[in-house]
């Protein structure tokens, strides 16, 4: 199982909430517990602070508010592991792009090799689909998988 | 008593996997270059080789960014906690 369909929901409504905005966060776990981290996007810091090193706003990239990154680096150091990566794209699909592939790796290899990417499409505020990917070591690539969510629906693609 | 460090999962294959390492550098700098010293895997990982810490590298002392003390020259002093976290980001 990679999230509970309560998990994907709250996802689902992050997304819209924060429309026209990307949206972010992760999934911890410390075994059998699960815990659905909710992050700032600081994007529009970085992009207000400097517009040439940093030139898309939150509508096209997230950047996980350095705050929340030190809270997720606690939580890890009390046991629990990043076990879902999540994000939206806005009026855009729910695919793993260039930059969210560039992103995710440090040199060659990935920042989190056991997470689960997800990312949430937002059309007009509403969200259309859900994609997950995680990386294959064989491929070198992050890869779709399915979501894998008992219910209300189940397959690599939730609507 | 030392500096404590958090290590956090990107960084740990280049620790043997320790998630916490005790230092004694009284500065940041001087942490990065014990924690290189002790662990090369780590070159390259947290700055380049011009010593700047990568921009997708987020250094914090006692929950405060460095950015906002000293930089790389802020002072370390016993039982400070430091964290070096990558960043996680993306988009479209």
């Amino acid at each position: 199982m990679i999230l509970t369909p309560e998990e994907l929901a709250a996802i689902r409504r992050q997304a819209s909430e924060e429309y026209p905005h990307e949206s972010c966060g992760v999934i911890v776990t410390r075994g059998a517990e699960r815990r659905v981290v909710r992050c700032r996007n600081a994007q529009n810091d970085l992009h207000a602070s400097d517009p040439v090193r940093h030139p898309r706003d939150a509508r096209t990239a997230y950047s996980i508010d350095p705050a929340d990154l030190l809270r997720i680096g606690r939580m890890e150091g009390d046991g629990f592991s990043v076990a879902v990566i999540y994000h939206s794209h806005v009026d855009a699909g729910a695919y793993f792009s260039e930059t969210d592939r560039r992103q995710a790796l440090m040199g060659d290899e990935p920042l989190y090799p056991g997470a689960v990417y997800l990312v949430t499409s937002v059309m007009r505020g509403r969200v259309d689909s859900v994609a997950a990917f995680r990386w294959d070591a064989a491929r070198g690539d992050f890869l779709p998988v399915d979501l894998a969510v008992s219910e209300p629906s189940s397959g690599r693609h939730a609507t | 008593m030392a500096v404590t460090v958090y290590i956090p999962t990107p960084f740990r294959r280049a620790t043997n996997n320790r998630d916490r390492l005790e230092a004694s550098a009284k500065t940041v700098s001087g942490l990065l270059d014990e924690l290189e010293g002790t662990f090369t895997g780590l070159k390259g990982l947290v700055r380049g080789e011009g010593g700047a810490v990568h921009h997708h590298v987020n250094i914090y002392v006692n929950s405060e960014a460095i950015e906002s003390l000293d930089g790389l020259a802020t002072p370390l002093k016993d039982g400070d906690e430091v964290a070096i976290i990558p960043a996680l980001a993306g988009g479209r």
